[in-house]
């Protein structure tokens, strides 16, 4: 029964879906969108297919994402220990604040070209480009998560007598998690943002590259393939981060913050 | 009454200080708008005893009890455990809080949250789990160890808190006003269940604090009575009640009454309640 | 009774005042000398030879040509232009989600039929779009007000239908029992009290309207910021590259800082009400 429902719930939204496709269909067929510029639907699922079938996806697919995994990661990891000393040491928090607050309104974009320069147009530009703009969320919904801490929780953990890190770890750190997730959840797009962002300008790789080197190259059909496969990637990553939450996280639901 | 009945029930216990507050004061605020929240305060509590602390609201019971849990500092005055003084949570002491909601970890079930107490002592997950477990029986929980605290009712959550309390196997288990916040029944129930878990244990101290006069004769062998702020310790009364109490029957005993008039009198400021 | 509030303050110290050192570098005012401190380490290490490169000029010299950037010339024009495609795309973006939004919490089988679209759509990442949109769209303005468009609609649009979900039915008591017209009540009602939740997601929208709008720049080039600091970039420029990153900087800054002083005009009801 639930799943009769849930299909009946799914019907209308899979529809539009597949009634927007097939107008698309028709009219890049009546000659209403330009093939050129929009090849019909059916051409994309069977260049998306020869792409698939002759094995070309696997290299990019997984130097895109593991190019994402890594500067995610990462600034996950940076962003949420920095948070935890700037939320629980307020001379910490004095030295670093006013140079976070300065660069945060920064278009994190504009600072691939200096990496460029500095980096060169590998991955080492492309990591710290992905953490430099995914970690800011991270960092400051860690601080705020950790100076809503209850003092009750923090007191519970010294009756109990844990030392000063223990309580960091063990208390401050999951208490804080609702309001890391909210930053972790906004750092995933910006992620996968500055991932696809900085292949296409270092031109060295990946599915980012692809899409924009093969609109250069006039390989329309081939262009949107390629979309396809990372917008895939896109609707993947996000319904993995979901899960995760939902399987590492149980009681989130109850202290949910957006 | 010259011997207290609960000593001499509780056979073999010395009658020593464990635990002594000599001085102790609380001033909060600083420059001008100073507030005197305890004024001096010296008690001593028995190795064994169950001793309650009742006043009016805002009198300071709960400052109190944190400045005896070295989670709150004095401003004057020391605070002794078995000789040693106090200056941050000593071990062998736990306290339970008001706000069992909030003191109970909402990231881990309830087997955890028990276990948590043992993680300093024991590093096997699986022992810890064992010892969690029969503390949980001990509260009447263990079908509940997958259960996350905020999935219990209230009365739920304070027998998780103090099954993990007890899994800490303290000396003294300080109690802010643990029941303030169960229903009528819930916390008849709870009452018993503390009462049990201190016979059992012939070491156990408890200082129990509540504005609850009732509760506070019903389960105490001393009763210190703060006065309003900034308070001082009015009066201490011997209960001298028979133990093992029963939830009924104990409430009829005339001592009981007695008690429950007079310290009525004396929390109402009413001088002919005094017998 | 300040009970667990006692809990958490600190050692009762620090009452006697000692002066000087303290109060030069204490507080908020470390942070300020450390922005300093790194900042004259990139003047030295660019003035002493360190550090040689076209790319690494001292930030005296960024100063400099922040000043000239701001006398006119090409970076006045690409961070004006710039700032023009931010405020378009962020004004079609927002209006069209808000709308989009307050229609979709009025109909369930609305919702369910463009749902799954959205969710399909929103995860994409931006830059991603910017390659088909310049065949249709070309490389000017068109294009990029539109990927601007696309970037704020999907926050806005997200936080309007949850906040209007979550009073729909106060919405529909109040039309039933004054009998007032839809689109009045829609006007009158549901708009005004899903607003905090709009300005929630036109919060989050502005850092993305300037990063799409310079990742658009970048990629498509022509004009703007973006491609302004991309040809520093290639020309060896540094100072003017750095200057007119500084400048961006400022801009968002700016635009932060007057979106935050007008929420908090409009949106006293709200936070006093909390």
């Amino acid at each position: 029964m639930p799943i009769l429902r849930k299909f009946v719930d799914l019907l209308p939204g899979v529809a539009f879906i597949a009634a927007v496709i097939l107008i698309l269909q028709q009219c890049v067929e009546a000659g209403v969108i330009n093939r050129a510029l929009f090849p019909p639907p059916s051409v994309i699922a069977s260049t998306l297919w020869e792409l698939i079938a002759g094995g070309e996806v696997m290299g990019p697919l997984g130097a895109t994402i593991t190019l994402f995994a890594a500067g995610y990661v990462l600034a996950a990891i940076v962003g949420i220990l920095l948070g935890l000393a700037m939320g629980t040491n307020q001379r910490v928090n004095d030295l670093l604040d006013p140079l976070i607050e300065s660069i945060r309104p920064l278009p994190k974009a504009a600072l691939i070209p200096v990496l460029m320069l500095f980096l060169g147009l590998g991955t080492t530009m492309k990591v710290t480009a992905i953490v430099l703009a995914s970690f800011f969320p991270i960092v400051i919904n860690t601080i705020q998560g950790v100076r809503g801490v209850d003092p009750v929780l923090v007191a519970t953990g010294r009756t109990f007598g844990l030392s000063r890190l223990a309580i960091t770890f063990k208390i401050i750190l999951p208490a804080s998690i609702p309001y890391l997730l909210a930053g972790m959840r906004v750092a995933l797009g910006l992620a996968l943002l500055m991932t696809i962002l900085s292949e296409m300008l270092a031109g060295t790789g990946g599915l980012g590259f692809l899409v924009l080197e093969n609109q250069r190259a006039f390989h329309i059909r081939q262009m949107y393939a390629w979309l396809v496969i990372l917008a895939v990637v896109g609707v993947a990553i996000n319904a993995a981060m979901v899960a995760a939450e939902r399987r590492f996280v149980p009681w989130l639901d109850k202290y949910r913050v957006n | 009454m010259i011997q207290s009945a609960a000593a001499t029930i509780r056979a073999g216990k010395t009658s020593d200080a464990l635990l002594s507050l000599e001085g102790v004061s609380k001033h909060y605020g600083m420059r001008g708008g100073e507030t005197v929240a305890l004024a001096s305060i010296d008690l001593e509590i028995r190795r064994g005893e169950f001793m309650t602390i009742i006043g009016p609201s805002g009198c300071g019971k709960s400052t109190l009890l944190q400045i005896a849990a070295g989670l709150v500092l004095p401003s004057a005055g020391t605070v002794r455990l078995d000789g040693h003084i106090v200056t941050g949570p000593p071990p062998g002491m736990v306290y339970l809080f008001q706000q069992y909601t909030k003191s109970l970890f909402p990231w881990r079930n309830v087997r955890a949250n028990v276990a948590f107490a043992l993680e300093r002592k024991e590093s096997n997950r699986g022992r810890r789990n064992e010892a969690a477990q029969s503390f949980l029986a001990m509260v009447g929980l263990e079908d509940f160890a997958d259960h996350y605290p905020w999935q219990l009712s209230g009365g739920m959550q304070q027998r998780v808190a103090i099954a993990r309390a007890l899994a800490a196997s303290p000396t003294v288990l300080l109690m802010d006003e643990p029941f303030s916040s169960v229903d009528a029944l819930t916390r008849m129930e709870l009452q018993a269940l503390v009462l049990e878990v201190w016979r059992k244990r012939d070491d156990l101290t408890i200082v129990f604090v509540t504005h609850d006069v009732e509760e506070a004769v019903y389960l105490s062998d001393r009763i210190a009575v703060l006065s309003r702020r900034p308070s001082t310790i009015e009066r201490i009364i011997d209960t001298g009640l028979p133990r093992p109490r029963h939830p009924i029957e104990t409430r009829d005993n005339p001592i009981f009454l007695r008690h429950r008039h007079e310290l009525l009198g004396t929390l109402l400021g009413r001088a002919d309640a005094h017998p | 009774m300040p009970a667990v509030a006692s809990v958490t303050e600190g050692k009762a110290g620090g009452r006697l005042r000692r002066p000087a050192l303290r109060d030069i570098i204490g507080g908020k005012r470390l942070g300020f000398w450390f922005i300093v401190a790194l900042l004259l380490l990139w003047e030295l290490s660019a003035r002493s030879g360190l550090v040689v490169s076209a790319n690494w000029p001292p930030v005296s010299l960024t100063a400099v040509a922040v000043v000239h950037g701001l006398a006119g010339g090409d970076l006045l024009a690409a961070l004006s232009g710039t700032l023009y495609r931010v405020a378009a795309g962020y004004v079609v973006g927002s209006a069209s989600a808000v709308i989009l939004g307050l229609l979709l919490s009025t109909s369930a089988l609305a919702r369910r039929t463009l749902e799954p679209t959205i969710e399909l759509l929103r995860p994409l990442p931006i830059p991603a779009l910017i390659p088909p949109l310049v065949l249709f769209l070309g490389l000017d303005d068109p294009m990029k007000i539109t990927v601007v468009a696309f970037t704020v609609f999907f926050p806005v649009f997200v936080n309007t239908l949850q906040g209007a979900m979550s009073i729909e039915s106060t919405f529909r008591a109040v039309a039933a029992t004054f009998g007032t017209p839809w689109f009045a009540t829609m006007r009158g009602v549901l708009l005004p009290a899903t607003v905090p939740y709009i300005f929630a997601g036109l919060r989050v929208s502005i850092g993305l309207a300037f990063v799409s709008a310079v990742a658009a720049e970048m990629v498509a080039g022509a004009s703007g910021v973006g491609y302004y600091i991309t040809s520093m970039q290639y020309a060896g420029r540094g100072a003017d590259m750095f200057a007119a990153m500084f400048l961006l900087g400022l801009s968002g800054y700016a635009v932060n800082a007057g979106f935050v002083a007008i929420e908090r005009r409009l949106l006293f009801w709200y936070h006093s009400a909390k």
